[in-house]
């Protein structure tokens, strides 16, 4: 489970860093055999680079050459390798010459909505944003629950957590304050605290949304992150 | 995909045209020192490199026996047997239970549909002009996850929006949680390899 952290401000001008746990499913699926065994999905070697068809038809241009190697000596099987687990991996880049590419450049292709290509250019890093050294701002955007739900797609949660009595105290503060005017208030970056959110490095840009509950000595305080508005594309229109 | 609803005063039909979200498509590609395109691979821990097809996601169970695909059966998280389910496009489904605005904010949105309405019996059409959030089971093809549905109007027209129910609960001061370091300012660009949504313009 990735936590990340957001630095946020309160309705009293105050700030702190805290951390965003990603919310789990309720409904959970396991897998099971026939005798009620529990069954795992694992990932197994079927080839390696050495015996993939390509390089296989590059060695052996000749097809009746290949075809006989192919009977006579098993090269497309790696018998030391087929049938295990890969376990973890790394993701690595091949060049087209079969090289191993260390530091590979990043091109960014852009589409335009016919889904022709717009332009190529070098892949610009975009800095996670969400707990930099930048004092947050209180945006004062308060939006009833209902029409917050009616005007966007919310695709993430996050449950805001503390690390410390002061965090949860910081908190709860907030928490409170939105559950008494049981609305959402627009959590961003920038001078007026409105600016998109960004969660990690080269992420999407997100809005984001506070949802405060306070139940007993309990408090339950939501991040809800959308990237769209709902709007009918012009498509639909 | 055409979607049906059924309330007191008959059936109505809807086109369900899928929302785009925001932003232009882009693809981000691996390019070597003299510009040629690279492939992503795997390579094991143990420096094998895998192309593109060359593993295989198989069942196990737990004692390295693989399990065909046709004898896992699933279940939830008690161990109860889950049905498949018959997919609900096409199939008339009652609506019967208006939600109160909170409740939406018990799931995370896993798709948007806009709504076309080709028959909106009155009753209907009344309680989503009076701003009502109705809650429908909602599943494009047979499957054993019931996920419901939210339909709800605004004043760009009418959606579906399907979520899935999570675990936020209400914590207390002793419940705190200490973290590392370790995962800061993770980069996503192995999750967005194939493409993303790249937010133009700021909000």
């Amino acid at each position: 489970m990735v936590t990340r952290k957001i630095r946020i401000a309160d309705h009293r001008g105050r700030d702190a860093i805290v951390l965003l746990v990603p919310v789990s499913h309720r409904f959970e699926k396991r897998n099971q055999d026939m005798e009620s065994n529990p069954v795992e999905s694992i990932r197994r070697v079927k080839g390696t680079k050495e015996t993939h068809s390509d390089v296989l038809l590059k060695r052996y241009s000749d097809s009746d050459d290949l075809v006989r190697v192919l009977i006579a000596e098993d090269p497309e099987v790696d018998i030391e390798l087929v049938g295990r687990a890969t376990g973890s991996c790394d993701r690595v880049y091949m060049s087209g010459r079969g090289d191993v590419v260390y530091t590979p450049g990043i091109v960014e292709i852009r589409y335009g909505t016919d889904g022709t290509e717009i332009e190529r250019r070098p892949k610009r890093i975009r800095p996670a944003n969400a707990a930099t050294t930048n004092v947050p701002t209180w945006s004062g955007t308060l939006i009833p629950v209902g029409d917050a739900v009616r005007r966007y797609e919310f695709v993430r949660a996050y449950q805001v957590m503390h690390q410390n009595a002061l965090e949860f105290d910081f908190l709860l503060g907030i928490a409170a304050y939105l559950h008494e005017r049981e609305s959402m208030v627009l959590v961003g970056t920038g001078k007026h605290g409105r600016g998109s959110l960004i969660l990690e490095r080269n992420g999407p840009r997100y809005r984001g949304f506070l949802n405060g509950r306070v139940m007993g000595d309990g408090m339950r305080l939501v991040l809800y992150l959308a990237q769209s508005e709902l709007r009918l594309s012009e498509d639909t229109e | 995909m055409t979607l049906l609803l059924e309330t007191d005063d008959g059936i109505s039909e809807f086109a369900l045209t899928s929302v785009e979200r925001k932003g232009k498509k882009a693809k981000r590609i691996a390019v070597d020192s003299e510009g040629r395109q690279c492939k992503p691979m795997l390579m094991t821990h143990d420096g094998h490199i895998l192309p593109s097809g060359s593993t295989a996601l198989l069942y196990d169970d737990g004692d390295g026996n693989t399990i065909d695909r046709g004898e896992i059966v699933e279940t939830d998280e008690y161990g109860n047997l889950l049905r498949t389910l018959p997919s609900t496009i096409g199939r008339p489904q009652r609506l019967s239970e208006t939600v109160q605005p909170e409740e939406l904010l018990e799931y995370v949105m896993q798709k948007a549909y806009a709504l076309t309405p080709m028959i909106l019996v009155s009753d209907l059409k009344e309680l989503l002009a009076e701003g009502c959030i109705l809650k429908v089971p909602f599943r494009p093809r047979a499957s054993s996850t019931d996920n419901p549905a939210f339909i709800l109007s605004n004043s760009e027209g009418m959606f579906l929006l399907q979520g899935q129910q999570c675990r936020m609960d209400f914590v207390t001061l002793d419940q705190s949680i200490t973290v590392s370091d370790e995962n800061e300012d993770e980069d996503s660009w192995d999750e967005a390899w194939e493409s993303e949504q790249l937010g133009g313009a700021e909000w």
